[in-house]
């Protein structure tokens, strides 16, 4: 599980140099998602990021691909015109790709829509990139909920006097997550946790469970910190929780 | 509405703001293009976006997620009352960083502006959020971005609730003429310049623009202006109609008291409703609100067929004078002819809806759709009901208090059947306010229409229903089906009709629903129903107006029960079938020996003489006149009727027929005066209402003094025509013309008026037909 502590885009503003419109791309890296960027093509975008130092994740939150034709969509990360990943995933999924930390001459994202998007254009709310860690034991102890293979809605169900149903009417709910780190190093929770934390209490993070692939991520926010409690056999571990909410793009 | 099965409920609100785009500085400052902050003129209108906390991502920028709940409180229609309530709305919104006005000089000059305070807080200081226009847009994720509803309202207030929320108020546009808020006519009053008599007809006023035809009230006395002079100068005197006459127009508005008024004293100059159209009225009277006049030409469609199908012929005839307060107002015409009036914040119109019983059903509501299962209940509400209803009219001097001695008439109508020990056992009454708008047809019309709908206690339903099956509107008539809803077999009554009285939205923990309320609505008369009458007399009947104007063709069946039936004017015939629409069908039986007559002439009046003494001869002054003619007592109108008199009329409630039909006796002629003998006045004609006897004539002499002829003799109810007394000529019985003498007779009246009637059980003596029309 790797999990991103910092964000190198903030406040930036971006190139689209695909499928451009008249919209505002600072959107792209204002993590605020009632700002978003409606391009003008419904089949491919490219957007320039330009010199990334020394990061190790990308994370893209917000975006419709999975809305096109074939119910599936492709991000390329790429530095200027090689392609460093590739994530191939269905539905709206968030994706956050993760490598050893390298500078991008000149990062960039193509994002193709499968057959080109149903109804609109390829939009896209926020993208992220920075410095992430890798979670020690890889956080996921028994009952770690996984955020991206769920559906963040309700449903209520009216139904006739035959007990047959007769409406669906959904809701949209955030999903409300805890992670939790039993038996960290207290260096863990001292170091990494702590830039973390740092960032986290400002800046909504991308968490993604697997190593190797990319469209099994999330978006968390509204962070709810507690606090490191002692080991009961060693000093040289902690046990440590956070909750928070999630968005999976679903 | 979408009617998709599987909906993701989420709601857009956008409110627009006068702005100004390009330059905008305060003072030496840099401005935030809002009319507050800028010193330049508005030329622009912003709309700011808000989306619930739940809703997905909307391909649209700036549309801020921060609505975290909406309650809502629609218009209800107020039955019998005329005015719904108003509907009110209420969002808490979450505040945020940002600003509001990115783009403004001010923002752009200083960027550091951005990251201070709030998005909402800025935007409340920086704009007057009252009577914005704001619209709540209802979105399913599956019709995106199409709303299934949009429904429009004013903003009101907003409110720092402290604990980084605000709550941004609502209410709909009919709130403009809220109680204590709105006086009509909003026109400022003027004043006297000097101080005037009673009898002058020049009257000095103040500067206000007065002109012909205008109507003007000083203290109590109203004046009707023929002529103006200096207008709009210190030296402005309009010229009035001789004081103290009645103020007439095509109707006679009102009659007035002439008085001497001092200077200084107010000068109203009335809003005269001459002729008007019901329709006209409300258009007048919202503009005059301020109400905006792109929604009242897009509503006023809707109401000029409204009126045209349930109050076609009804004008209004009087004077606004003084403020009165608006709400009052509409709430009076709208009660005295019947009608709701409410905002549809879904349609953005102002609706108006007759209450009739013959409303037919827009669509059937049934359980297990627009009734969701297992939320249907009711309730027997009694403060509506009233098995009888009182109207009083006819306001002569309109600047007297609205207490009942200052009007003439009063109408009443009752239904014996709800009250006789087999149903309630007892009257239950309803009076309308006193009326100054009302005449004979209308307040006839209004207090049959309300026993109509409300002598049976109304039911108040309740349910829930969910979005995709909202395919009915406030106001609305519909049929209801739902096992809750019984016979008397307790198999599922399916002859339950209900009008819709609100729509409320209920924002439940998931998605939306919506609250529905509604009030019987009982059907119109169908081929079984009886209308049934047994007042002991009645005048000048109008079926269709008993009926309570149907607007199809019917098939009715009428019962009259020991009344007598006359007519007050001998023009209009006793009964008439009335303006039902072509191809219907009246059975008209009388019981109880129900006695239908018409009008008796009048005697004619013997002439009068004078002795001139110069010349010692005597002078005819005055010309005796002929007696008159006798009236029709039933007259078809084109109408398909069939009327029993005796014998098996093959109803199973009233199965054996007793009644008459007789037409009147012309009045007796007169006689002239002969020197210094008076003329005699002619017999009045048979009839009910009796002909009156032709009064007397005179001969008058300077010396001798005055001798009066003889006065013609009433007819009395049983057939006889009146004798003259003298010479005049005798009034004619039942279907006789009356009697000649030096002037002509009256002609007999008419049995049957119509072409289309066929009489049975018509025997001699209970059917006299005069000069009347053969039966079919």
């Amino acid at each position: 599980m790797r999990v991103a502590q910092s964000n190198i885009l903030l406040d930036t503003t971006p190139v689209v140099t695909s499928g451009a419109s008249s919209g505002d791309a600072s959107a792209i890296t204002d993590p605020d998602h009632s700002t978003l960027y409606v391009s003008g093509s419904n089949t491919l975008v490219q957007v320039d990021f330009g010199l990334a130092v020394n990061i190790s994740y990308v994370g893209i939150s917000g975006h419709n691909l999975g809305d096109s034709a074939n119910n599936a969509g492709t991000i390329r990360l790429q530095d200027g015109a090689t392609v460093i990943l590739e994530a191939n995933f269905s539905r709206n999924k968030i994706v956050m790709f993760n490598f050893d930390a390298r500078t991008f001459t000149n990062l960039r994202l193509v994002l193709v829509a499968d057959g080109g998007t149903v109804g609109g254009n390829i939009f896209l709310s926020y993208v992220s990139a920075g410095v992430s860690f890798e979670v020690p034991n890889d956080g996921q102890v028994a009952g770690f909920k996984s955020a991206n293979q769920t559906r963040p809605v309700d449903v209520r169900v009216s139904s006739n006097r035959s007990a047959s149903p007769t409406a669906y009417v959904k809701q949209r709910k955030p999903l409300n997550i805890t992670l939790a780190l039993p038996n960290m190093l207290t260096s863990f929770i001292g170091g990494d946790w702590q830039s973390f934390l740092d960032f986290a209490e400002s800046q909504p993070f991308f968490l993604n469970e697997s190593d190797t692939t990319y469209a099994t991520a999330i978006m968390a926010f509204e962070p709810v910190f507690s606090s490191p409690t002692a080991h009961a056999q060693t000093r040289s571990l902690k046990n440590t929780t956070i909750k928070f909410k999630a968005f999976n793009g679903l | 509405m979408s009617n998709k099965f599987s909906q993701t409920h989420f709601e857009i609100i956008r409110v627009t703001v006068p702005s100004v785009t390009g330059a905008c500085t305060i003072g030496s400052s840099a401005g935030f293009g809002t009319p507050l902050t800028c010193d330049q003129v508005t030329n622009d209108e912003t709309i700011y976006s808000f989306a619930s906390e739940y809703s997905p991502l909307i391909p649209e920028n700036n549309v801020f997620k921060c609505i975290k709940s909406i309650s809502e409180t629609p218009t209800k229609l107020e039955s019998g009352k005329g005015l719904s309530s108003r509907g009110t709305m209420s969002l808490l919104l979450k505040d945020f960083d940002g600003d509001p006005n990115k783009d403004s000089p001010a923002v752009l000059a200083d960027s550091s502006i951005i990251k201070q305070g709030t998005y909402l807080g800025k935007w409340n200081e920086r704009n007057i959020l009252a009577n914005r226009n704001i619209t709540v847009e209802y979105h399913t994720e599956e019709d995106y971005p199409t709303p299934v509803q949009t429904r429009t309202y004013l903003t009101e207030s907003m409110q720092d609730n402290g604990n980084g929320t605000w709550s941004l108020r609502c209410k709909d546009v009919m709130s403009a003429i809220n109680f204590d808020e709105y006086q009509f006519p909003s026109n400022d009053a003027g004043f006297l310049r000097l101080d005037i008599d009673d009898t002058t007809t020049t009257i000095p006023v103040d500067t206000n623009p007065y002109a012909i035809d205008d109507v003007i009230l000083t203290g109590e006395e109203f004046m009707r202006v023929t002529g103006v002079s200096n207008i709009g100068t210190g030296s402005a005197t309009v010229t009035v109609q001789t004081r103290g006459t009645p103020i007439v127009f095509t109707e006679e508005l009102t009659r007035t008291s002439r008085d001497s008024h001092s200077a200084g004293d107010a000068v109203f100059n009335c809003t005269v409703s001459n002729n008007q159209r019901i329709d006209d009225f409300i258009e007048l009277l919202l503009l005059d609100a301020d109400i905006d006049p792109v929604l009242i030409a897009n509503s006023k469609p809707g109401w000029t067929t409204e009126v045209d199908e349930w109050q076609s012929g009804t004008r209004i005839n009087t004077l606004w004078y003084k403020q009165e307060d608006g709400n009052e107002v509409l709430a009076s015409v709208m009660t005295d002819y019947l009608m709701d009036i409410w905002f549809d914040p879904t349609d953005n119109l102002i609706k108006i809806s007759a209450i009739s019983q013959w409303k037919t059903s827009n669509s059937v509501v049934e359980e297990g759709k627009q009734i969701t299962y297992d939320t249907f209940k009711y309730v027997v509400d009694d403060n509506l009901r009233a098995t009888r209803a009182y109207a009083v009219y006819d306001k002569s001097y309109l600047s007297r208090s609205d207490d009942i001695e200052s009007f003439a008439r009063l109408q009443v109508f009752n239904d014996s059947i709800l009250e006789d020990s087999d149903y309630y056992g007892k009257p239950k009454a309803y009076r309308f306010p006193n009326s100054r708008l009302l005449d004979d047809g209308t307040a006839a019309l209004l207090v049959k229409r309300y026993v109509n709908r409300f002598g049976l206690a109304p039911k108040k339903y309740s349910w829930m229903c969910e979005e995709r099956f909202l395919d009915f509107k406030t106001g609305d008539v519909v049929d209801l089906r739902t096992p809750e809803l019984q016979s008397i077999t307790g198999l599922q009554n399916t002859n339950t009709r209900a009008q819709i009285l609100s729509i409320k939205p209920k924002y439940a923990k998931v998605g939306r629903e919506y609250a529905i309320s509604a009030i019987t609505y009982s059907p119109e008369f169908t081929d079984s129903d009886i209308i049934y009458r047994n007042f002991p007399e009645m005048q000048n009947v109008n079926l269709y107006d008993e009926a309570g104007r149907p607007n199809e063709a019917v098939d009715l069946t009428f019962v009259f029960d020991g009344v007598k039936i006359g007519s007050s004017d001998r023009t209009v015939p006793s009964m008439v079938a009335g303006n039902f629409v072509a191809g219907s069908t009246l059975t008209i039986i009388f019981i109880g020996g129900t006695d239908l007559q018409s009008k008796g002439g009048d005697g004619g009046s013997g002439g009068s003489s004078e002795l001139d003494q110069e010349s010692g001869t005597w002078l005819i002054i005055a010309q005796p006149t002929a007696g008159t003619d006798a009236g029709s007592c039933f007259d078809d109108n084109g109408i398909d009727c069939t009327i029993y008199l005796s014998g098996p009329t093959g109803n199973v409630t009233y199965p054996t027929a007793d009644g008459y039909i007789r037409a009147g006796g012309g009045g007796g002629g007169a006689t002239s005066a002969a020197n210094e003998v008076a003329g005699d006045g002619g017999g009045g004609g048979a009839g009910v209402t009796i002909g009156f006897g032709g009064n007397a004539g005179t001969a008058f002499s300077p010396t001798s003094g005055e001798t009066t002829g003889k006065s013609g003799k009433p007819s009395d109810e049983q057939g006889n025509g009146g004798l003259s007394n003298g010479s005049g000529g005798k009034g004619g019985n039942w279907g006789q013309d009356g009697n000649p003498s030096q002037t002509p007779a009256g002609i007999k009246g008419k049995g049957l008026a119509g072409l289309l009637t066929t009489l049975i059980g018509a025997t001699a003596s209970r059917f006299i037909n005069g000069g009347g029309n053969p039966s079919l």
